[in-house]
């Protein structure tokens, strides 16, 4: 059974979870589909029918996505700069779980007890790595930033944290 | 049909001239520029909306929501700006209208 609301919902959610659109950015979209919908069903589509083809008039959702991320910059960028942060966080607690294996297996070579000389040499090498992946995450960040007029300089200053 | 890039390029000034007409939304706006363009003009509905946004970020329409009909409605209407910009759009249109008038005559043959 179809259920336009639902359905509508989920569509919401899609939308709403790509970070590019402001909430009446999503309620302005709505109304054109449920408008759409309305005048599809005056003809002689079914509920479910009007649906879908008012969804694809809109318009493909990375299309879309593509032309609202232009439009509200400050969004597209907070997106960018968290999915920037996870992946260095992820990159760095990557690197640092392989050097807590290698050092587990160092430690159950020598039967319970770590070589000494091995620990800070393998310890300081890897917490390396991590910062210089977790970095390297960052500074393509910077490098390729959705909106590169807008430079960091002048964005932390629009936040107070510069002068 | 009319190609990309000129549906891009007369987007702005169609949006201004019918909001010239008066104060509309986004689904009517849709449905006039259909009729305009007895369908040789084909518009993906939802980017309508960044260029309305575009030019409300511009100054020349600002926005208001309304109830209508049980629902709320996102209303544009154009301001003095909206105008200025409107006239050198039609300056600027009319100004290529007449260099390829000039160009290919006033009844074309391009075989």
């Amino acid at each position: 059974m179809f259920h336009l609301d639902r359905q509508i919902d989920i569509w919401r959610a899609r939308q709403s979870a790509s970070g590019l659109y402001r909430g009446e950015d999503i309620d302005e979209l709505e109304e054109h589909l449920r408008a759409t919908i309305e005048e599809l069903q005056a003809g002689s589509l079914s509920q479910e029918e009007a649906f879908w083809v008012a969804l694809h008039r809109l318009g493909h959702t990375q299309l879309l996505d593509g032309e609202f991320g232009h439009i509200n910059t400050e969004l597209a960028q907070r997106r960018y700069y968290t999915s920037t942060v996870a992946w260095a966080v992820a990159a760095a607690l990557g690197v640092l779980a392989v050097g807590l294996l290698g050092i587990l297996l160092i430690f159950m070579e020598n039967q319970g007890s770590l070589a000494r000389p091995a620990l800070p040499l393998v310890y300081y090498l890897f917490v390396g790595v991590a910062i210089l992946a977790a970095g390297g995450f960052i500074v393509r960040a910077l490098v390729h930033r959705p909106n590169r007029s807008l430079s960091l300089r002048r964005w932390l200053g629009r936040r107070g944290l510069i002068g | 049909m009319l190609s990309k890039d000129l549906v891009a390029a007369s987007a702005r000034p169609l949006i201004l001239g019918i909001l010239a007409e008066g104060e509309s939304y986004g689904y009517e706006i849709i449905q006039r520029v259909k009729a305009l363009s007895e369908g040789q003009v084909e518009w993906k509905d939802g980017m309508l909306y960044p260029v309305l946004h575009r030019l409300e970020k511009q100054g020349c329409i600002e926005a208001y929501w309304q109830k209508a009909g049980g629902r709320r409605r996102r209303y544009y209407r154009l301001k003095a700006v909206g105008r200025q910009a409107l006239a050198e759009e039609g300056r600027q249109w009319q100004l290529v209208q007449a260099m390829l008038v000039k160009v290919w005559g006033d009844e074309p043959c391009f075989t």
